[in-house]
């Protein structure tokens, strides 16, 4: 904030002063230095983009003036605004254009003294700030001289001057007090300045006389260090002399010790003679000690062999006396055993009798139930057409119909409404008896939905479906009961068959080809919320010779002896591979396929299959 | 509550359920009598109904069934649908041996019958 307040304050103090000159026409110079010098005091404190706008503001309207006095010849002026001109490139530090400004002044002809000391001054200032102190003290030495001349005059004009105007001249003598003030300051400077130069060089000569003398004693250290490199030298060529003295010697020792050497070879040799002879006598000393120790051992043998055999005979007496004294024991332990044997087969004999009455009682009752189940079958089959009699319906017709127990909960169903044939196989839920009685009633629903009504196919299993659940599934049991089955119409006027399937498959044969048709994957009496109970028919042309076969899943759900399932695959494979027989032919060729298959296998579940040719 | 185990026989499937929400039934169903095999079957899945595990993964590795134990698998995945409603983390897989298309099909009957969604995977 200061240093704008600086500026702005130069700024106006020097548009003040060009004012005022234009108003006047000529530019008050006496304004206009003090202005500067106001200006130049707060140099210091001015920014330099202060310092070179003020500059250049100045220099424009000074230049302007100085050229009207040049026109009025009026030299003391000139002089006056070169120095002027001078002090303001001071201002912007230009050191060239204030000595070039200087001496324009100082050249011009009959210049007073005040001018020309002002000019010295400003010389002897710049140079000083350039730090060429020489030049600065000559042009100070200039303006001290032109000074006191100028004072002189001065005073030799205040004297002819009256009185009155004495009042000037005090004042001038103040400016000159000022300026007197100004100059002793300025000489102080220069001198500082001076004394601090003087102390530079001197801290630069005792610089440079470390310098050498560091210079010295790093040559004195490299003397010395080569000093003890040529000690090191001599020394080490000393040792060399001494190792290979040493070894001259060590090689004249070794030279000693060989010849030393070879005469301890020659009286080891001997030595070595010496003792092969004292082996060999030792050796024949050796061979008697031998053969006396050998009659020794023989001795010895004999001596041990007596001992083991008298051992043994004792040790043979000592077993059968023990022995002996076991079979005894034992005779008694399986007397004993015997006695215990005897009463525990008594003990299997009566339990035996148990089981057997036991036995008795399961087979009586056992026959009663297959009785039972057989009495079930007759009732079964006898509504359940036999082969003859659905031959009437169709040009050739074979039934495989294996239950699992005796009864099944299979079922299949035929029955002529005028020119429709329909034909059901049904799975019913369970095998056996359940599956039986299951079997009895849907066999029922069935007829009477076909016979006493005329539904659709779809309306046929959507109202058998109503039905069962009424009849079966009323309760909230574990699971439910009901069916699976194929339904399957034949319009012998139309020659079209319709199929409609609760997940059941079948297999239509047309055209060399063999189709599946797929059931809904509903069944019948299943627990099912909401209405949609509907059914899918698929209808066909059919031609004659057409087949049809229809099955529940026993055949191709049935394991082998290796537990491996026939799948509804090979059972396609099956049928189409015997398709071309004649029927009766077709079924023996399955019936055996079948028996291959399950081997003494269970059967799985019951197993129905019908071959109808159209 | 403890967990369900019952070993496979000739005619019943291996039954395996965990309370921590991981249930396998696997094998052969051909039981003479349904309810009695089922029954307690059924009442422990009800059980794990008041006892939520986090997830629940019913696991069906079937061989062969008969038709009214498809009906009591019907009932079965339809109670996991019920907890399915409260354990968002509730799978259903149906594995099956990959030429089987009898055992996949089956499976595909399941899954329209209970209203579910099986993850269908190859043994």
């Amino acid at each position: 904030m200061n240093k704008v307040r600086i500026h702005l304050l130069c700024v106006c103090l020097v548009l003040n002063l060009f004012c005022k000159s234009r108003n006047t026409d000529t530019l008050n110079t006496n304004l206009l230095q003090s202005s500067l010098s106001d200006i130049l005091s707060l140099k210091p404190k001015l920014s330099n983009e202060a310092k070179v706008t003020i500059a250049n503001l100045t220099e424009t309207n000074v230049y302007e003036t100085l050229k009207k006095y040049i026109g009025l010849k009026n030299i003391p002026k000139q002089a006056e605004l070169y120095n002027i001109i001078a002090k303001n490139y001071l201002l912007a530090n230009n050191s060239l254009s204030i000595i070039q400004s200087c001496n324009s002044s100082l050249y011009l002809k009959d210049n007073d003294y005040l001018n020309l000391s002002n000019s010295y001054f400003i010389l002897s200032e710049v140079y000083a700030l350039n730090s060429d102190y020489q030049q600065s003290q000559t042009y100070f030495k200039l303006f001290t001289g032109t000074k006191t001349k100028y004072v002189q005059s001065s005073n030799e004009q205040a004297k002819l001057r009256n009185e009155n105007e004495s009042k000037v001249t005090l004042l001038h003598v103040d400016a000159e007090d000022e300026i007197s003030s100004i100059e002793k300051k300025g000489l102080e400077l220069v001198r500082i300045k001076l004394e601090s130069r003087q102390k530079e060089q001197e801290i630069l000569l005792i610089k440079q006389e470390n310098e050498v003398k560091e210079k010295a004693i790093q040559t004195q250290i490299l003397e010395k260090k080569q000093a003890l490199k040529s000690l090191e030298l001599i020394k080490n060529q000393l040792e060399n002399e001494k190792l290979t003295k040493e070894f001259d010697r060590i090689n004249r020792e070794k030279e000693i010790k060989g010849l030393q050497n070879e005469k301890n070879k020659s009286q080891i040799k001997l030595l070595n003679s010496r003792r092969k002879i004292d082996i060999s006598e030792k050796a024949i000393k050796d061979l008697e000690i031998q053969s006396n120790k050998k009659k020794q051992q023989y001795l010895l043998i004999g001596m041990t062999l007596l001992g083991i055999f008298l051992a043994l005979i004792s040790f043979g007496f000592y077993t059968n006396y023990k022995q002996k004294k076991i079979i005894e024991n034992t005779n008694s332990e399986l007397q004993i055993i015997g006695e215990n044997l005897r009463s525990s087969n008594t003990k299997l004999e009566d339990s035996f009798s148990e089981i057997n009455e036991q036995k008795k009682i399961i087979e009586d009752k056992n026959s009663l139930i297959i009785d039972s189940i057989n009495y079930s079958q007759r009732i079964q089959k006898s509504f359940l057409f036999k082969e003859s009699e659905m031959a009437g319906y169709f040009k050739e017709c074979f039934i495989i119909s294996v239950p699992r127990d005796i009864v099944s909960g299979d079922f299949y169903f035929v029955t002529k409404k005028k020119h429709k044939v329909y034909i059901a196989v049904v799975d019913c839920t369970g095998h056996g008896v359940p599956g039986a009685l299951i079997s009895v009633i849907g066999y029922k629903e069935l007829k009477h939905l076909i016979d006493y009504n005329d539904f659709e196919l779809p309306q046929i299993l959507n109202k058998l479906n109503h039905k069962i659940n009424d009849t079966l599934n009323s309760d909230n049991a574990v699971g439910s009961d009901g069916m699976d089955l194929m339904l399957v119409e034949v319009d012998t006027i139309d020659r079209q068959i319709k199929f409609c399937g609760a997940r059941s498959h079948c297999l239509f044969y047309t055209h060399n080809e063999f189709i599946e048709i797929k059931g809904d994957r509903k069944s019948i009496g299943e627990k099912e919320e909401g209405n949609d109970f509907s059914f899918t028919v698929h209808t066909f042309p059919f031609h004659e010779d057409d087949m049809l076969y229809m099955y529940t899943d026993g055949f191709s759900d049935q394991f082998s002896m290796l537990r491996k399932k026939m799948g509804s695959k090979l059972f396609k494979t099956i049928l189409s591979d015997h398709r071309s027989l004649p029927l009766q032919n077709q079924k023996k060729e399955l019936e055996d396929v079948l028996k291959n298959w399950q081997g003494e296998a269970k059967q799985t579940d019951d197993i129905t299959l019908l071959g109808i040719k159209l | 509550m403890e967990n369900l185990i019952i070993h496979s026989t000739e005619e019943t499937p291996e039954i395996n359920f965990n309370i921590n929400g991981q249930l396998l039934i696997k094998g052969v169903s051909i039981p003479e009598n349904i309810t009695n095999f089922y029954t307690p079957i059924i009442n422990w899945i009800i059980a794990l109904d008041k006892n939520l595990p986090q997830s629940i993964n019913l696991t069906f590795e079937i061989e062969y069934i008969n038709t009214s134990s498809t009906r009591v698998f019907i009932d079965i995945i339809k109670q996991i649908n019920v907890m399915k409603e409260r354990c968002s983390d509730t799978v259903i897989t149906w594995n099956y041996v990959e030429d089987d298309e009898d055992i996949f099909d089956l499976g595909k009957d399941l899954e329209y019958s209970a209203r579910s969604a099986f993850e269908f995977k190859t043994i």
